[in-house]
């Protein structure tokens, strides 16, 4: 198998000057030559391994087979879904699965959950906000008498969203979200039975204490 | 419940960003409020994960030592009403100095691929770099002695 050269190379995190990999090597800080400032590096053995490429990049499964997409780079293993010969750089490991790019993106979109996904939106944590910032923003005013209900629906609805892969923004938050909403439309239910009852004390009592200061 | 095959790594970012370790790659997870974004580093493609140290740590604690003194020393010298205002300032930034000075030092860590080298902002007190670079370490060797 034909190899690239080796072009280890480390640099600082701060001034991005390059760092010599004898003094990495040995596991101890030391001082950068451009900033001076103490580092500390953990280099492991993929950094001097030598990187395959192009079309010498391994053993290619027939006598000239190529990449499908790639006419220049040897067939390295077939997509197992479609079959077509791929390059190391089309070969797409998912889940002991090998896949070219194609399949895959065909096979997240029929998937209801892409195991790897690069990008999350909350939904419990957009519940959660919805619920609680209008109140803490407006409290007691008309706006939360809208939001409330309406964060109870979408935490409903948004009960099977996947949570981010860490687990923030799940189902926890949207029991919060349930919760708060909740505690809110009881609170209007209040308001509204205690303003009921003194309209209605008025219109009982309203004649005879008319009469009793006025006459 | 646990659902997600996560174990968190020492160090944060003030909920903006942290590390994770997964079972066979390091997650980067990033994002404000709704939505986050997530980067994945194989443990087979890490070459090298660097630590600098950085002033910050110094800066922070001139500053906030400062402040603290700012409103400490008039609060010794002022009584009644003056005392009280001044007071609670001067306790928090006391405060927040002190815990700058136990979280120790600052650093800018970064994390090399061989197609690219990127910063780990949650990995920013050198105490919690080294903790998390010592947790990480094992796991990283054996998946490249493995793949080697």
């Amino acid at each position: 198998m034909a190899a690239s050269p080796i072009e280890a190379k480390l640099s600082c995190p701060v001034c991005r000057g390059e760092l010599p990999l004898d003094l990495a090597a040995i596991h101890q800080p030391f001082d950068c030559p451009s900033c001076r400032r103490t580092v500390t590096c953990l280099p492991f053995p993929a950094l001097t391994r030598p990187r395959a490429v192009g079309a010498a990049a391994g053993p290619q499964i027939e006598n000239g087979a190529t990449c499908f997409y790639h006419p220049d780079h040897s067939a390295q293993i077939p997509c197992d879904h479609c079959g077509r010969f791929l390059c190391a750089l089309c070969d797409l490991p998912l889940n002991g699965r090998h896949l070219c790019p194609v399949c895959l993106d065909n096979t997240d979109r029929q998937l209801t959950e892409n195991p790897r996904p690069s990008h999350r939106f909350l939904w419990g944590r957009a519940a959660l906000f919805l619920s609680i910032t209008p109140a803490i923003i407006y409290p007691m005013t008309l706006i939360t008498f809208l939001t409330a209900p309406l964060a109870i629906i979408l935490s409903l609805l948004w009960w099977k969203k996947p949570p981010g892969l860490t687990g923030s923004g799940g189902r926890l938050s949207l029991v919060l979200a349930l919760i708060f909403s909740i505690l809110q439309i009881l609170a209007w239910i209040t308001v509204v039975i205690v303003l009921v009852g003194i309209l209605q004390s008025k219109a009982q009592f309203g004649p005879a204490i008319q009469e009793v200061f006025f006459l | 419940m646990n659902a997600h095959p996560y174990k968190r790594l020492p160090g944060h970012c003030w909920g903006f960003g942290a590390l994770w370790e997964g079972e066979d790659h390091l997650l980067l997870v990033q994002g404000v409020g709704l939505s986050e974004n997530y980067h994945r580093f194989y443990f087979r493609d890490i070459q090298a994960i660097t630590i600098c140290t950085t002033r910050t740590w110094i800066v922070l604690a001139i500053l906030l030592g400062s402040a603290a003194m700012m409103f400490g020393i008039p609060a010794l010298f002022v009584n009644g009403f003056f005392r009280w205002l001044l007071a609670p300032p001067a306790a928090l930034f006391l405060l927040l100095t002190v815990w700058n000075l136990w979280k120790g030092p600052t650093c800018r860590t970064t994390l090399q691929t061989a197609v690219q080298t990127k910063r780990i902002p949650s990995l920013h007190r050198t105490k919690k770099a080294l903790a998390a670079m010592a947790r990480v370490r094992k796991k990283i060797l054996a998946a490249q002695t493995s793949t080697a």
